[in-house]
């Protein structure tokens, strides 16, 4: 990481290679490992690349999460995550800000099962005023992440069983239909060798292959589809040889055989939907680390 | 002269139709441009009401927006955009037809018929807009008979992530029967528990209605 700045407070900043770049406060749970001005067709707002425990993530934008050994390749390389670019995005507002970081902190289970988030707190943790993080929990509580706690301030939310099913059956419905889209679509070699690396990184790669598979529509509902799982972390699920199944996908995907594609994708969510469905029976809800009740 | 009036006012209607709908197709209003009644009764050489009518067709297919506020800008919707919804909507909505058969209760196929009975009526007098309204709740009740929430609420999210959701074909008189004609087929299907017939007919009735909208659109540019 010669190349990495890692300065983090906000402001203009150089890089090494001498480009001027605006800095985001990083989340505290994470560090700047590069800065990168470029990025393809989103030229104009220079972005920070920060990695947590887990993962590398571009600042600023709303999904682009990479896996750390997929994402710091690239990212040193000074290649561009193409491959998340349908969603890459400045957020609109504070609030959609305010939403983006406490979602992603869900989805990072930075929070513990019983941890009662408050406006007040979570404003502090965010450093950002009360009024976008109002917004943002009301939005959390609609998109079924949060629920209100009894004594007030909000919990994460569990799914239920009946929520799990309905989510798998139109996991069913969709995702094939991407699967057999990217293999009509034939990736480019580059992104081809991304997926290969996403294979072993459970749902980060179905979301993957969804974004490159050429009807931004379908990708957006898969996209909420996912979503709504983000407050289990560990329950991606996969079930056993998940990654052999999503290699099987990307096989069929190289040869462009759609119908092989489509039929990969419904058997590696079938055994997905058994797996997840399993997990929950077994803990009452995925299993999550920290203190239970 | 009541009778008169009412034979001339859809024509005009349809003459300022298709002035605003030619000029949004060749770029002459420009989407984001917004729309007022007097500008467009002037350009369009004739009086508002006419001009209302025909942006409350454009409205209903696609081609203008109206924001909260109610202010009336163009949406110039592409090939591609539709495409994409057209196709997601065909999943998901044939997938709730098959749903709603094994589902549905007696209570929503006697609204359905009803709906029916609206809808014959509707396309006879020509009322476009009521049309519209009958068609959303027509599917309305057949998503909610699926009894998935999940899929519900999905469908609710797709009005903010794509564009041109809301299209109606309106069409031409022929073509509208043809429309009512798919809705007493799918009713009957849906009464009959036929959930595969269900689904295909679903997926007909809405090709039916991309193509029509196609046949509207210019070639992406």
């Amino acid at each position: 990481l010669a190349s990495a700045e890692t300065a983090s407070s906000e402001g203009i900043q150089h890089t090494d290679q001498g480009e001027e770049v605006q800095t985001f406060p990083a989340p505290e749970d994470s560090i700047i490992i590069a800065v990168q001005q470029d990025l393809s067709e989103y030229r104009s707002t220079p972005q920070i690349v920060y990695a947590s425990s887990d993962r590398v993530c571009i600042h600023g934008l709303t999904t682009v999460c990479i896996p750390q050994p997929v994402g710091w390749t690239a990212l040193v390389a000074g290649q561009t995550p193409t491959w998340g670019a349908s969603d890459v995005k400045q957020p609109a507002s504070l609030a959609e800000a305010a939403f983006v970081r406490i979602r992603d902190r869900l989805r990072a289970g930075s929070f513990a099962p019983d941890q009662r988030l408050t406006e007040q707190g979570l404003a502090r943790m965010l450093a950002m005023s009360r009024t976008p993080v109002h917004e943002a929990l009301e939005r959390l509580v609609l998109a079924g992440l949060l629920e209100p706690a009894p004594n007030g301030g909000y919990l994460p939310r569990r799914l239920t069983l009946r929520e799990i099913r309905e989510l798998y059956e139109l996991r069913l419905l969709l995702e094939p239909q991407a699967a057999a889209g990217l293999a009509g679509s034939q990736p480019p070699p580059l992104e081809a060798a991304r997926l290969e690396a996403l294979a072993e990184h459970g749902i980060e790669f179905d979301a993957a292959v969804s974004r490159l598979c050429g009807n931004r529509t379908l990708a957006s509902l898969i996209g909420w589809v996912h979503e709504r799982f983000a407050n289990h972390p560990d329950g991606h699920w996969d079930g056993p040889d998940g990654a052999g199944r999503h290699r099987q996908l990307l096989a069929a995907v190289a040869e462009g055989d759609g119908s092989a594609a489509e039929r990969a994708a419904v058997e590696h969510l079938t055994a997905a939907q058994d797996a997840a469905i399993a997990a929950w029976r077994h803990g009452g809800g995925p299993a999550r680390p920290g203190p239970r009740r | 002269v009541r009778q008169v009036a009412a034979i001339a006012r859809p024509s005009l209607g349809h003459q300022a139709y298709e002035a605003i709908h030619a000029a949004i197709a060749a770029g002459g209003l420009q989407p984001g441009e917004p729309l007022t009644e007097e500008e467009l009764a002037a350009f369009a050489g004739m009086s508002r009401t006419p001009v209302r009518t025909a942006l409350r067709r454009l409205e209903l297919e696609g081609y203008v927006e109206r924001d909260d506020a109610g202010r009336l800008t163009v949406h110039r919707l592409t090939r591609r955009e539709l495409e994409e919804v057209f196709f997601v909507r065909e999943l998901l909505e044939s997938y709730a037809a098959r749903l709603a058969a094994e589902r549905i209760s007696d209570e929503e196929l006697r609204r359905l018929r009803e709906l029916l009975d609206a809808d014959l009526k509707a396309v006879r007098k020509r009322q476009i807009s009521a049309l519209a309204v009958l068609n959303d709740e027509l599917h309305a009740i057949i998503l909610r008979a699926s009894r998935n929430r999940t899929l519900q609420e999905l469908v609710g999210t797709l009005r903010s992530r794509a564009r041109g959701l809301s299209a109606f074909a309106v069409g031409d008189a022929p073509t509208r029967r043809a429309f009512v004609d798919q809705h007493i087929q799918l009713v009957r299907l849906l009464e009959d528990g036929d959930a595969e017939a269900a689904s295909e007919t679903t997926v007909q009735h809405l090709r039916m209605a991309r193509d029509i909208l196609l046949e509207g659109l210019p070639d992406d540019g």
